[in-house]
């Protein structure tokens, strides 16, 4: 799968903002013609003490996650923190995580690249690969990655966004339901699992979904029957 | 305070817009009353307030207990408890809405006795409660949602033909009327619970609609199967007009604040005892979260309260007002055009639709926008209460013309639209029927036609809830229909590939 392997590499970035922030987001990202992330919806915390006194613990939040590769990575941030306030305290949060494998659409380019990051020098065990999917194709995701030896997952339910062709109802877009695939597998799986998912998906084709793999530096509460493989 | 304002600006923008529109006809061609223009004042104040507090007690006192006994039934993994918990808390729901006792009382008056009104509560709930249960298992047997409301709507339509025209709109009312606005967020909750267990995912999304509108064909169900053994008389009784306005506008006003506290109250009790019985055998939850529930089940008492105290103090009787002094006018443009208007603005403060749209949102992972759901609730509603007064004015036009259609309609658009806007189509027809709707549009209706001689205030006021619960259903299934056309061209190649 490693047709092409470019000095680039790439980053995850993660963005943690209100639902109005991150409709904003949506728009500023396809201005700098970004495409394919994935919105979840999620709960913040609230510390005032009035507020908690209604007994309003959480606000709602949305999580967004893109690809970006790591030398406009900074310029970005830098404008995100710049359109969306994150300076400003309670204005959303903004980080980026290393990536290993990616594969995604950029500028109408099909590409995979093994970036080979390695998360700070240290050697890991483990890495997590995750999966962004059309809505009802987690099921496929699941039953590829079993076959190719992996135990489990976690499904998580998002939303697209940037999608290059965009259709919108009543000036509305509108943007079509994702599921996020997580899974969590020792070294030697990765490639077979990314290998397998990549040309049974078609991921090849733009449109039918993304993956990415991060290392990760610490495991507790995987099966043991992943290493036998 | 992000939170809160939010939440206030979400409201704020929901009653204004209706708030204005009064205002503008006060200053231009429906002046009110000094005193009455300031009820309206201190009603929309207190709707504001009362629904900024009660969608946050929704949200933290209804929605987790629903959730929860969705989700205990389910691990219970017994047919035996589900049907038994369904069928008790369907009927005691429905037996526990004021508003079925209010159409019950009044039926009872307009048939002369004839058809009792605690009959009529009784085989409501017994509707509801088998309805509820139906529908749960449906989720459970994989029975997709068209399937079923086509069945219902079916036996609907064969039943109607053996009825009188009035009985079925009173059917199609006290569908309206149970579906109230503790009871819908608490069956959505129920429903999400409950299908958020299935592991297919594309299926757990779609089956966390529906629940609501097949509980609502119980009710119809249950009044047509009794007016079988009723037989098919006309509304022989007359309930008199001055009657109707006395107890809705006098007599409520006076006693307003202690009844509607009363009949608050009563309308959680089947789900403060539900939480009680399960907390005990099988949530065993912490201290502090049965704090947060307690807490959440007072705000939403005292958010409906409020709430519910506004729009029987000061949207009522403009209600009613508006429709007497625009009908009166020589001109029927005026009347049939606020009609549009006071449609379009009113859906937007119910209740239930707040609680449907987040619903939407957190069910499709803010896929579908609960803007562009309300847009379509707006225009329907807006639609409902035009051609409710179309029908007073123009004597010709019988019920069925609109409901016979419009269901027709909706039970065929339910075979080309996705499953998930199915469900919250048909979700969405209880949704809009709410207590604004049952009060300020219906005053407003039947003020039209105390104005006008052909109209009768109890017969037309009748039927005018089944068609706003009618409209939104189709307005969401062309909403569905749109949007699987618009979302199939954005993924584009996509779907070609699989």
């Amino acid at each position: 799968m490693n047709e092409k392997s470019l000095e680039n590499k790439f980053l995850i970035l993660t963005l943690i903002l209100s639902e109005n922030q991150c409709h904003k987001l949506e728009r500023i990202a396809k201005e700098k013609d970004i495409h394919g992330g994935i919105v979840v919806l999620g709960k913040g915390t609230v510390k005032s003490a009035t507020l908690n006194l209604f007994g309003i613990k959480s606000q709602k939040k949305e999580i967004v996650s893109i690809l970006i590769e790591e030398k406009t990575a900074k310029e970005l941030m830098d404008y995100f923190t710049k359109e969306l306030q994150l300076n400003e305290p309670g204005h959303g949060i903004a980080y980026a995580t290393a990536a290993i494998t990616a594969n995604q659409i950029l500028c109408n380019r099909q590409d995979t690249r093994n970036t080979g990051f390695n998360a700070e020098g240290k050697e890991s065990m483990y890495k997590k690969l995750t999966v962004i999917v059309n809505r009802g194709m987690s099921d496929n995701v699941m039953d590829i990655a079993r076959k190719s030896g992996v135990k489990g997952g976690t499904i998580i339910h998002g939303r697209g966004t940037g999608s290059e062709f965009t259709e919108k109802l009543l000036g509305v877009e509108i943007v079509p339901e994702k599921e996020l695939v997580i899974i969590l597998m020792p070294d030697e799986l990765v490639d077979k699992v990314v290998n397998d998912l990549y040309h049974e998906l078609h991921l090849d084709a733009p449109g039918n979904g993304i993956l990415f793999v991060e290392p990760v530096v610490e495991v507790r509460g995987l099966s043991e029957s992943h290493t036998q493989q | 305070m992000s939170e809160l304002t939010g939440k206030l600006k979400e409201v704020l923008a929901s009653v204004l817009p209706i708030t204005f529109i009064v205002l503008i006809l006060h200053f231009t061609i429906s002046p009110l009353e000094s005193n009455m223009f300031f009820a309206f004042l201190i009603g929309s104040v207190l709707v504001i307030f009362g629904l900024t507090i009660f969608l946050f007690g929704i949200s933290q006192g209804i929605e987790p207990i629903g959730h929860g006994v969705g989700n205990a039934i389910t691990k219970s993994n017994s047919f035996a408890v589900i049907i038994t918990t369904m069928l008790v808390l369907g009927f005691f729901i429905s037996y526990a809405e004021p508003d079925l006792h209010i159409l019950a009382k009044q039926v009872d008056s307009v048939t002369s006795g004839q058809f009792d009104n605690i009959l009529m509560v009784i085989v409501v709930s017994i509707g509801i409660g088998v309805m509820m249960t139906l529908g749960m298992l449906r989720i459970l047997k994989d029975i997709r949602l068209k399937y079923v409301f086509a069945g219902a709507y079916s036996l609907i339509f064969i039943l109607s033909l053996f009825s009188s025209s009035d009985f079925l709109a009173i059917a199609f009312d006290a569908s309206g009327a149970t579906t109230g606005a503790i009871t819908v967020p608490f069956m959505l909750a129920l429903a999400a619970g409950f299908s958020a267990m299935k592991k297919d995912s594309k299926m757990s999304e779609a089956d966390s609609f529906g629940l609501v509108g097949i509980s609502s064909t119980g009710a119809i169900l249950g009044v047509l199967i009794t007016s079988l053994f009723l037989g098919n008389g006309k509304l022989s009784g007359v309930l008199p007009a001055t009657d109707i306005t006395a107890t809705t506008l006098w007599e409520l006003y006076r006693t307003k604040l202690l009844h509607i506290a009363w009949d608050s109250f009563l309308t959680l009790l089947p789900i403060i005892i539900t939480y009680i019985i399960f907390q005990i055998f099988f949530f065993k939850h912490k201290k502090s979260k049965v704090i947060d529930t307690a807490r959440g089940l007072v705000l939403t008492f005292l958010g409906l309260v409020i709430f519910l105290l506004g729009v029987n103090g000061g949207f009522m009787e403009v209600g009613a007002q508006l429709g007497m002094q625009l009908a009166s006018m020589d001109s029927k443009a005026p009347v049939l055009i606020v009609a549009l208007l006071l449609g379009l603005t009113t859906v937007l403060s119910e209740p239930a639709v707040h609680v449907l749209t987040n619903q939407v949102e957190d069910v499709t992972g803010g896929s579908v926008r609960r803007i562009l759901v309300l847009i379509f609730l707006s225009v329907a509603v807006g639609m409902s209460i035009f051609m409710s007064a179309l029908r007073v004015l123009v004597p010709d036009i019988k019920l069925w013309m609109y409901l016979l259609p419009g269901f027709g309609l909706s039970v065929l658009l339910a075979f080309f639209v996705p499953d998930l806007f199915v469900g919250m189509a048909f979700d969405a027809g209880g949704v809009a029927s709410g207590p604004m709707t049952a009060t300020f549009s219906l005053a407003f209706v039947q003020g039209i036609a105390a104005q006008i001689p052909t109209a009768d205030v109890v017969t037309d006021g009748f039927g005018m809830i089944a068609i706003v619960a009618m409209m939104p259903i189709i307005a969401i299934e062309l909403l569905g229909a749109l949007y699987q056309a618009k979302s199939i061209r954005a993924s584009g190649t996509s779907i070609l590939k699989k």
